[in-house]
């Protein structure tokens, strides 16, 4: 390489520093500083000044949210450790149903323990779909996937509900499954208003309408 | 990591993450979905992190959930930011400890406009150099040389400012 196509490659690590080339250029320009002192110095300097770049941000914040937000994320934490739990007793599933509802929504005033009395005694609709259960309890719809297949960066799994008497399906929430697949969630919407579930593949983010065909589409019946 | 540190690593740079996501994507709910997953990933994957600034790492991290969730509004052109490189000779650790984004604002706010235009393009807006140069209407070698110049220049003030 010349001076004139080194300098070049200079300025492209500036750029790769920043995040700002394409997937092509970051793999010449990561397979060339790992050969080239130089440009490895450089783009150990750049790369601090980018990484500042982000804390020009911290003004963003509404004042307003940052409780409620952080108390959202303390209490997901807890979540990992509920999804480790592999296919479950119908009693046991109860008690993954009543941890993961009153960590991941919040939507039990009651404390988990007493929750799960409730739901042990009450008892659960349960409807087989592939790759795991819907359970029905209540006012309460909660999906309890097992072996979800892995999804590529950029993509997660949504659900969707099917009013009853509705023609089309409104979107709920996006979520992903751990390593093996396994995953808990508790719908937002009200069993009542729920006629059918389905689950399909779309871009992380979530859709307004399925983008691809559904896993599978269960009435709740 | 235990649940006072990763609270402690919560209360320290979570506005940074917040900011980065809401920056990036400008809507509050996306904004706070993207810090959940972000901290999640440090609680979930500790390992993910090795070494360097866990700031620094938390909000590469929160940029490219960010770019996952632009690609999937619309296609565009790939941005790619390396976040397993490990930046060696960085800011100083205390440095990087005592920038606030004050700081940083300031330094910015010192940088030619084109300059600091360009990083900001590349950083927030998760686009690449060639589509700043589209956008600005300049050809891709001054854009590339507009960065690297906005870049050094930054890091000089950042350290004037740190020491």
């Amino acid at each position: 390489m010349n001076d004139a196509a080194h300098d070049a490659m200079l300025d492209l690590v500036a750029v790769y520093a920043l995040g700002a080339v394409n997937a092509d250029e970051a793999r010449i320009v990561s397979a060339h500083i790992a050969v080239c002192a130089e440009c490895r110095e450089e783009y150990a300097k750049l790369k601090s000044s980018a990484d500042a770049v982000a804390l020009s941000a911290d003004n963003q914040i509404d004042a307003r949210y940052c409780p409620a937000l952080k108390e959202r994320v303390m209490r997901s934490i807890e979540v990992p450790e509920i999804a480790t739990r592999r296919r479950k007793r119908p009693a046991e599933i109860v008690a993954v149903l009543a941890l993961a509802a009153a960590v991941v929504f919040g939507i039990f005033s009651l404390n988990a323990e007493r929750r799960l009395n409730e739901l042990q005694i009450a008892g659960a609709q349960q409807y087989q779909v592939p790759n795991g259960d819907i359970l029905k309890n209540g006012e309460r719809v909660y999906l309890v996937m097992r072996t979800l297949p892995a999804l590529p960066s950029g993509r997660v799994y949504q659900a969707w509900t099917l009013a009853p008497g509705a023609k089309s399906v409104a979107p709920s929430v996006t979520f992903v499954p751990d390593d093996s697949g396994f995953v808990v969630v508790s719908l937002p919407q009200a069993s009542a208003k729920i006629g059918a579930v389905a689950i399909s593949v779309e871009p992380a983010g979530g859709s307004r309408a399925p983008t691809t065909k559904p896993l599978f589409v269960q009435p709740l019946t | 990591m235990d649940r006072a540190a990763f609270e402690a690593t919560y209360d320290q740079f979570g506005r940074v993450v917040y900011g980065v996501a809401l920056r990036m994507l400008g809507e509050r709910t996306a904004a706070e979905d993207i810090v959940q997953a972000v901290f999640l990933t440090l609680w979930s994957r500790p390992d993910a992190y090795r070494e360097g600034n866990v700031g620094a790492w938390l909000a590469r991290v929160a940029r490219n959930r960010c770019l996952d969730v632009l690609r999937s509004r619309k296609s565009r052109t790939e941005a790619e930011m390396p976040v397993e490189l490990v930046a060696e000779g960085s800011l100083d650790e205390g440095v990087f400890a005592r920038l606030d984004g004050e700081h940083v604002r300031k330094a910015l706010a010192t940088l030619p406009d084109e300059q600091r235009v360009a990083i900001e393009m590349g950083f927030f807006g998760g686009v690449t150099y060639a589509e700043i140069a589209t956008r600005v209407g300049a050809p891709l070698g001054t854009i590339k040389t507009r960065i690297r110049a906005g870049l050094r220049r930054l890091r000089d003030q950042l350290e004037g400012m740190g020491a």
